[in-house]
């Protein structure tokens, strides 16, 4: 053991305060700052590398520390966001009742002459071998059996049966439906009829009229059974044949008859029976 | 050997002391604050480099203690905002006294760190305070005692026995590449003879 003597510990100590008092001379007057500079660059790397770290386990502890509060976090979360679910999907119901009803607003409203009540629809035909639809709408509210049935878009069908609360619609793409209509351009004349298939079909149009794919489809007025001038669709297709004495088209409808939710009977329409004509001719 | 070793180990103490110890004060500040009034808002933390300083002072030479304060005050200056050699020159003074006192006992004991680690902790944080006062800061003292000082002098009285122990194995390592200390840690009374 390498001892060293009182007066040359006090000398030790004098040196090692000498150069500290060197040291700090340098620092204040700014001369080491280079060199401070530079030695300081790798404790500053290691210092980062050991925060960045720190900082990362302190994540995980803080996490950790956390966990029991999140737990009860989540689930009050969840809790909200359930009631939330059942706010939003009532609040969709109504956004989508208003947006429909604003359509129907829009179509009735330029048809002054004419009266609507709105309808739900409550119940759809389940055979298939019929279409139709049933309406949360009767008697008691003033509708009567003929009555046609629209939506913005166009024609639906007509009122078959009705009870005191409720009306079945026939659609117009059933196979026992007829609608006189017309090509909205030519004016040309003819009747839409249902398909097995659910597509509508415009039949006894003359060989002689024009019929271009896209062209609209209304109502005719003729036979009284339907008001004239409501949409009842599209041409999609066109047949005729030259042994055939009419034309016919496919005629695309401008709404699903699948997804029908609101429609409109027409009260004011009331279809005129062309039986006492017929009987007339007949005697 | 040693002495090489001292900016190895007291670089890797001073960052320690900057990024690791102040996030793991804050955390045991945290877990315990709630239970000890001494803890609460507290900001000090262990000088981990100041507690190498007086372990490796009290088991070597004085020219080992020595070098290790100048480089590990060089250390902490060079990481904080005080002019470098302010805290060598407090080290040096620390390991001058602690080297001192070592070579008059027979046997280190756990007292004799405890005490010198107190005294060390006051008279760094005074030299710190007195290089800041001159650099024109101005602190609130009695706020200083009780948030920074007393927390401090309790954190390095928990680190120095670890740190001691960390000092002791290193030097057991280096088997006589450097002059072994003049004494050993006695837990109270008879512990461990002179190696």
């Amino acid at each position: 053991m390498r001892r060293l003597r009182q007066p040359s510990r006090f000398l030790a100590l004098t040196l090692a305060l000498a150069v500290c008092a060197g040291l700090l001379l340098l620092s204040v007057t700014g001369l080491s700052a280079p060199v401070e500079a530079v030695a300081a660059a790798p404790l500053h790397g290691l210092a980062g590398a050991f925060n960045r770290v720190t900082l990362s386990f302190n994540a995980i502890f803080e996490e950790l520390n956390n966990l029991g509060q999140l737990r009860e976090r989540i689930a009050a979360l969840e809790e909200q966001l359930a009631r939330r679910q059942v706010e939003s999907i009532a609040l969709r119901e109504a956004a989508s009742d208003y947006d429909r009803l604003k359509s129907l607003l829009a179509y009735t409203s330029p048809l002054e002459d004419q009266e609507f009540l709105p309808a739900d629809v409550i119940a759809i035909e389940q055979t298939g071998i019929t279409r139709s639809v049933i309406i949360n709408r009767g008697t008691r509210d003033g509708v009567a059996l003929g009555m046609p049935v629209t939506t913005e878009l166009g024609l639906v069908g007509r009122i078959i049966r009705v009870s005191a609360n409720a009306a079945q619609v026939q659609l117009i793409n059933d196979e026992n439906s007829a609608v006189s209509s017309r090509l909205q351009a030519t004016r040309a004349h003819g009747s839409i009829i249902g398909q097995a298939s659910g597509v509508l079909r415009l039949t006894m149009v003359d060989l002689d009229e024009v019929i271009e794919q896209g062209d609209l489809v209304i109502t005719s007025g003729l036979g009284g059974n339907f008001p004239p001038d409501i949409v009842v669709g599209q041409v999609t297709s066109v047949r005729q044949f030259e042994f055939e004495l009419f034309q016919e088209a496919e005629v695309r409808s401008l709404f699903d008859f699948s997804t029908l939710e609101l429609v409109l009977v027409i009260t004011s329409f009331e279809p005129i029976d062309l039986k006492v004509f017929e009987e007339l001719i007949e005697n | 050997m040693g002495r090489s070793l001292s900016v190895v180990i007291l670089g890797l103490a001073a960052a320690l002391s900057a990024s690791f110890v102040p996030h793991f004060i804050a955390f045991v500040v945290a877990l315990v604050g709630n239970f000890s009034p001494i803890l609460d808002g507290a900001r000090g933390q262990p000088n981990l480099v100041m507690l190498l300083v007086i372990c490796w002072a009290a088991r070597s030479s004085l020219a080992d203690g020595l070098v290790w304060a100048l480089v590990g005050g060089v250390m902490l200056d060079l990481l904080s905002i005080l002019p470098v050699g302010v805290s060598s020159a407090a080290l040096v003074v620390i390991a001058y006294a602690v080297n001192g006192i070592a070579q008059q006992l027979l046997r280190l004991r756990i007292v004799f760190l405890l005490a010198m680690t107190g005294v060390a902790t006051v008279f760094m944080t005074a030299v710190s305070l007195g290089a800041l006062f001159l650099m024109g800061a101005v602190y609130d003292i009695p706020s200083l005692l009780r948030l920074i000082l007393l927390p401090t002098t309790v954190y390095n009285l928990i680190a120095v026995l670890p740190v001691y122990v960390f000092v002791r194995l290193l030097q057991s390592r280096l088997e006589g590449g450097l002059p072994i200390a003049p004494h050993s840690l006695s837990l109270g009374t008879e512990m461990a003879g002179r190696e």
